[in-house]
């Protein structure tokens, strides 16, 4: 698989949660009012605080893995993903700096010398704000149920097929924020990712961003 | 004179350097599981922290241990994000690759991947006819792999492996150390290789409590 592609799984594995089940999803039928109020939830979004819970479905082997933290974002480049369950694992970019925390062992890479990082950053950031929507690297449709609008992204580039069968995207119905995803692979397994305790815009400390 | 006062040290050192010094040949056998307490817990998946530095290159994530069937078993590794990085079948103790991300997808890095994994799960003991050697309360198992022998060192009461060395005529190249928790299931094993290879590889038990934290 092309390097590129794998940085673009890297960044979507950040993207995914799981759904409960809910009632049947219809497709949009005014899908340009729909972009045009996720266009504007990118914009008036300047920071996001909440809780996460990432589960990994390992369905051969009817194993969950789940995993829990903190996530930050701040506009325009700064996010942090903060592992605390099952043991303490942080990811940290800050413009164009990225810091890994495992355990006790700090690790720091310059995001500009790296075309790897700087496409995480880009895909984990447009996940995040629904700015996804403007790559070309997914065939887009458009559902809605009662409670949420779902996005199926489906990859368009070869070498991301071979990993990526589906990313389910979810918003709320007012479209404040991305609030589930999870991402399907070609084995059936399923990594996800579920938001919660979110804060909008509330002011977050630049030391989120620092890692020492 | 001078050599072989020369050759006697070497014929010492060599002998001095026998894992199994000061234990006693008592059997020939294939070795099964009732001589040793598999890492692979037949009735609950096990997770482990891991630590895998490879090359200079550090990969860090989680490794499930599950039983699926009596004679199946997977090793899946998935990085902190959930991706999945490689998953290996153990059928019938053949070690089969299901999956490999990949950038891990070298021949080179599987090989000694597979071997390790092998190692560490006991595969390259049991079914295999070794050399058992005695002391006290602790067995040595030996088994040939090739140019090298496999020692693992088995706890007579528990059944448990707690050191596992590969070791050629002169030198080790891999050591296994395995340290259990009360219920008997490894809770941290650590794998080094000397030499050439540069592979360090850390399993730390996450508890089921733990988890569901």
């Amino acid at each position: 698989m092309h390097i590129r592609n794998f940085i673009v799984l890297i960044g979507l594995m950040y993207c995914s949660s799981i759904v409960s089940a809910q009632s049947a999803y219809k497709p949009v039928k005014d899908t340009v009012a729909l972009k045009a109020k996720i266009d504007n939830m990118s914009k008036v979004t300047n920071s996001i605080e909440s809780d996460f819970t990432q589960v990994k479905d390992l369905s051969m082997l009817s194993e969950k893995i789940t995993s829990k933290g903190h996530f930050y974002f701040q506009k325009k480049n700064n996010l942090r993903w903060e592992y605390t369950t099952p043991y303490k694992y942080i990811i940290v970019i800050n413009q164009d700096k990225i810091f890994i925390k495992d355990e006790n062992k700090l690790k720091k890479y310059d995001m500009n010398s790296n075309k790897v990082f700087k496409e995480i950053n880009d895909i984990m950031i447009s996940c995040v704000n629904g700015d996804i929507l403007k790559s070309n690297k997914f065939k887009i449709s458009f559902f809605e149920n009662d409670t949420y609008y779902k996005l199926e992204l489906i990859p368009t580039m070869k070498g991301m097929k071979e990993s990526l069968k589906k990313i389910n995207m979810y918003f709320d119905k007012s479209v404040t924020s991305v609030v589930k995803l999870d991402m399907l692979e070609p084995s059936d397994d399923i990594t996800t990712l579920d938001f919660s305790n979110k804060k909008i815009n509330s002011p977050i400390s630049s030391e989120k961003f620092m890692l020492k | 004179m001078k050599n072989l006062c020369l050759s006697s040290l070497f014929i010492a050192f060599l002998f001095g350097c026998s894992p199994t010094q000061g234990y006693k040949l008592s059997r020939v056998e294939i070795v099964t599981s009732t001589h040793v307490r598999a890492i692979i817990n037949k009735d609950n998946s096990l997770l482990y922290k891991a630590k895998i530095n490879l090359y200079n290159k550090y990969y860090g994530g989680l490794i499930v241990l599950k039983q699926i069937d009596p004679s199946t078993a997977h090793l899946v590794f998935v990085t902190e994000l959930g991706m999945k990085m490689f998953d290996f079948e153990i059928k019938n103790n053949e070690f089969k690759l299901v999956y490999v991300f990949e950038p891990l997808n070298q021949p080179k890095i599987l090989k000694i991947l597979e071997s390790d994994m092998k190692l560490i799960l006991l595969q390259s003991l049991i079914n295999k006819e070794a050399r058992i050697y005695e002391k006290e309360n602790e067995c040595i198992y030996v088994v040939p792999n090739g140019n090298y022998k496999n020692y693992y060192f088995v706890n007579k009461t528990s059944k448990t492996v707690g050191k596992a060395i590969v070791k050629g005529n002169l030198f080790s190249k891999e050591k296994v150390n395995y340290i259990y928790n009360d219920s008997l299931n490894a809770q941290q094993i650590k794998l080094k290789h000397k030499g050439l290879i540069h592979l360090k590889i850390e399993l730390n038990n996450i508890s089921k409590e733990k988890q569901n934290e």
